[in-house]
């Protein structure tokens, strides 16, 4: 359970540190070219409790799975599972972008 | 670590020892006809007024009919990596370890969807709709997965 715990947090700092890094800062010129998608600053901002609890669910679920199924294969297999993983979020992603008018650089990104 | 009782595959298996290819392809054609239709049913059906509180986020009737093949495409990539997630995570296949499995799944999905919810005018009518929507396509698409997958090679753990 510590491990888990330990994991679990390593997860989740660098799911938000990348997630600032890559789409606040990477991206950001990308988001702004379809800024009428997005909320303002300020009110995005008064729900940012919202992204922190949405990283650390994603964060756990992740550990999650991997703890109860893949530790065995080390880094390895975690490499593995979030390739998987990822691999669909990004068909959600192709989904969203059938029905949202994001621009295609986006879907890229 | 095993949590609600799953087995995962601790070691490396060999793809041929506990593959029936054709099993996983019946089961991924099964994940992808549900997972399709009771999309176009939730999302496009039973979310449509809800959708339409804040068109401005959506595509056009036109529009969307011209990036169909998207969400076909979405949806298939969908279908199969979560059939290969069955299978490689759950090789004895079977309703229930798997439907925990897509559940497991859907949880990854429900934070994205919580930060959609921050940075997009969406409502919360929209986000629960879309957690509770991926919470049952998930369990679903798991279970069909591990009840077409079940009856697969006597090989399979």
């Amino acid at each position: 359970m510590k491990r888990f715990i330990i994991a679990f947090i390593a997860a989740f700092i660098f799911i938000f540190l990348w997630g600032w890094f890559y789409n606040g800062v990477l991206l950001k010129d990308v988001f702004a070219e379809a800024q009428s998608l997005f909320r303002p600053r300020e009110e995005m901002m008064s729900l940012f409790h919202w992204i922190i609890i949405g990283q650390a669910g994603l964060a756990l679920s992740f550990v999650m799975i991997y703890a109860s199924g893949f530790a065995g294969g080390g880094i390895a297999s975690g490499v593995r599972l979030g390739i998987m993983l990822e691999i669909l979020a990004v068909s959600a992603r192709c989904a969203f972008y059938a029905t949202q008018p994001f621009p295609a650089k986006l879907l890229c990104s | 670590m095993k949590l609600f009782g799953l087995a995962g595959t601790q070691q490396e298996p060999q793809p041929k020892e506990i593959m029936d290819w054709k099993k996983f392809f019946i089961a991924f054609v099964a994940a992808f006809g549900f997972l399709f239709l009771f999309g176009f049913l939730w999302y496009a059906i039973l979310m449509h007024g809800a959708h339409q509180e804040v068109p401005a986020l959506f595509r056009t009737e036109s529009e969307f009919k011209e990036h169909f093949l998207w969400l076909v495409l979405g949806h298939v990539v969908m279908a199969f990596f979560l059939t290969l997630l069955c299978v490689r995570f759950v090789p004895a296949g079977g309703a229930g370890p798997c439907a925990l499995l897509g559940l497991l799944v859907a949880l990854v999905y429900e934070g994205p969807h919580l930060i959609t919810f921050a940075v997009q005018p969406i409502t919360t009518k929209i986000l629960c709709g879309w957690i509770v929507g991926s919470l049952i396509q998930f369990i679903v698409a798991g279970a069909t997965i591990g009840a077409v997958y079940k009856s697969s090679s006597p090989a399979t753990r």
